[in-house]
């Protein structure tokens, strides 16, 4: 495996999670999360590449419910959504 | 009536010694006039709790027999919805939002007739260990107002040990019920994942949040667990195991317990004074029969590690939904990207979005493999070591934190805030119930004593906490100030 510290790329994860941080903010946020990737590193040492993966803590049967459509009412769209006019999101255009 | 148990105050309003309404507004004035130097309470629900009292005095008045959580204060951490009540997650994001459903805990609190008074102040989505992160203000701890009241749930935990309400709400995804409550010295119980649905709880990390109670004593958590927990239709992963009677449970005394101590959590990590507190913990325990050893659980040694690339990951994929396009904060920009850009990168703290950032490069192309998978697979391990355990005792105990409560600004390096949650974060990551009970006082802050038991063995926790809450005092001790 590479050594995450070397490879990750600060700007393409910005891209990727639609997050912007400050050209000042950068290099502590940076480092954050290199110090983090370090620690993780730790896993590498531990006896577990034949076992299965959890995904879940409990392995909870899911119960499912019943597929019948659901009606939606008192969801306050005048209230929370930002912009809600003719029953629609608005939003900026895509390309300036 | 500030710290009076349920069954006090049960007794109090059935005999009609005491009104609904009159508790609510002690709950109310205690929080307000705490407010200026404890601040717990992101929004105080004055007109609707009282609304809700009234008529519960009437069905009282009227010799209705109700439940046992009738006509009692409740707080809820600000990240359970309430219908028509703001729902901020201690986030600048959430700040305009107003939830359009009630959580199901909130629909059956409401059924059991409990009063919710307050919305508690927590770590923005729940990250964190101290309500430092939160976007509004940092919740103080009542033993110590320079100490931090723990995190995530800080507000739920000293709102009880402040004596605003008897009994809060909090959710727990690494330890943030049972790390504030150890730190405010009350008691708070993290369930079996699935036992509570997590309906309308905002999600930070879906395979490890779970819903519980914070209360001053182990049989009043007993009373809100049955309240809130069982099978619900709006969550997938939520249990139908049986639901056991909590309360009535406590009155038979519990078996000889063997009990497990791993040495990883009681060695060189820990503070001494805590050291010395669980010791002697441990001493009670034995003088009542249960047998106690010293085991080697190896894996909890990564539960940290595991924890950092799980919980960010899926943190990652629920804050996606935060967009600036159907709810929350929106900032203007020219196009849908920009303005989702400038939306998030402004509506959230530079903890989540670390933990965004995180958990986005770990499940990011090349990487998913080497991190998450592994991760993953690291979580089976720790999963297959406390079935081991499990195999031949009834319960593991263990300090619920390394130390007592730490200054505000004291751990400012992330990784160091992290590795305080050494104790709490394995039974998430398997899923347990686990149990935080102050067991003493280390320079006159509260010690937490955890207790964990196999899946949806809540019934021996409890037990366990009850037998030591009738042998000792530490839960019943009283901030100075309050």
């Amino acid at each position: 495996m590479k050594k995450a510290t070397e490879s990750f790329d600060f700007d393409k994860t910005c891209t990727l999670a639609h997050l912007e941080v400050p050209e000042d903010q950068k290099e502590a946020m940076k480092k954050s999360i290199d110090d983090v990737l370090g620690y993780v590193e730790t896993l590498n040492k531990l006896p577990i590449n034949h076992l299965a993966p959890s995904s879940h803590a409990a392995e909870n049967e899911l119960y499912l419910r019943e597929d019948k459509p659901v009606k939606h009412h008192g969801l306050l769209m005048d209230e929370n959504a930002p912009d809600w006019q003719e029953g629609a999101f608005w939003v900026p255009q895509l390309k300036a | 009536m500030q710290f009076s148990s349920v069954d006090e105050l049960q007794k109090k309003l059935r005999n009609r010694e005491l009104k609904s309404t009159d508790l609510v507004r002690e709950s109310l004035a205690t929080i307000t006039k705490q407010e200026a130097h404890f601040k717990t309470s992101i929004t105080v629900l004055k007109d609707q709790a009282l609304e809700q009292a009234q008529v519960i005095d009437t069905a009282l008045d009227k010799g209705d027999d109700l439940p046992a959580l009738a006509g009692i204060p409740i707080g809820i951490k600000d990240n359970i919805c309430i219908k028509n009540t703001q729902t901020t997650c201690g986030s600048r994001f959430l700040e305009p939002y107003t939830s359009p459903y009630n959580a199901t805990v909130i629909t059956k609190l409401q059924k059991n007739k409990g009063v919710c008074v307050s919305k508690l102040n927590l770590d923005e989505f729940a990250m964190g260990s101290s309500t430092e992160n939160s976007a509004f203000f940092t919740t103080p701890n009542p033993w110590n107002t320079e100490c931090v009241s723990g995190g995530s749930s800080g507000g739920s935990a000293a709102a009880v040990a402040a004596g605003q309400v008897p009994i809060s709400l909090g959710s727990d995804t690494g330890g943030s019920i049972r790390q504030p409550a150890a730190f405010c010295g009350v008691s708070g119980l993290k369930p079996t994942y699935g036992r509570v649905s997590r309906y309308g709880l905002v999600a930070f990390a879906s395979s490890l949040d779970q819903i519980g109670p914070f209360a001053r004593s182990v049989k009043d958590l007993a009373y809100v667990l049955e309240a809130i927990c069982g099978h619900d239709v709006n969550d997938a992963t939520s249990s139908q195991a049986p639901i056991q009677e909590w309360v009535n449970s406590l009155a038979t005394p519990p078996k000889k317990f063997k009990i497990a101590l791993p040495k990883q959590l009681i060695g060189e990590t820990i503070d001494e004074d805590v050291k010395h507190c669980v010791l002697q913990a441990v001493d009670t325990f034995k003088n009542q029969g249960a047998v106690i050893e010293e085991v080697d659980m190896p894996s909890l040694e990564a539960s940290i590690a595991t924890y950092y690339i799980i919980a960010p990951a899926e943190a990652s994929a629920n804050l996606a939904r935060f967009d600036g396009v159907r709810y929350g904060r929106r900032e203007h920009a020219d196009t849908l990207k920009d303005m989702m850009i400038k939306s998030r990168s402004e509506g959230f703290g530079p903890e989540v979005q670390r933990r965004i950032l995180l958990g986005t490069f770990v499940l990011s192309a090349g990487y998913y493999d080497a991190y998450y998978l592994k991760a993953q697979k690291a979580r089976t391990y720790i999963k297959n070591d406390f079935s081991r355990i499990f195999a031949d005792y009834d319960l593991i105990m263990s300090p619920t934190t390394p130390s007592v409560a730490f200054k505000k600004g004291e751990k400012s390096n992330p990784l160091d805030m992290y590795r305080c949650d050494l104790a709490t974060i394995p039974a998430n990551m398997a899923g347990l119930p686990a149990l935080s009970i102050p067991c003493g006082f280390s320079k006159g802050l509260p010690v937490g004593l955890q207790l964990i038991a196999k899946a949806f063995d809540e019934t021996s926790v409890l037990q366990a906490g009850h037998l030591y809450q009738q042998l000792t005092h530490f839960h019943k001790e009283i901030p100075n100030g309050v």
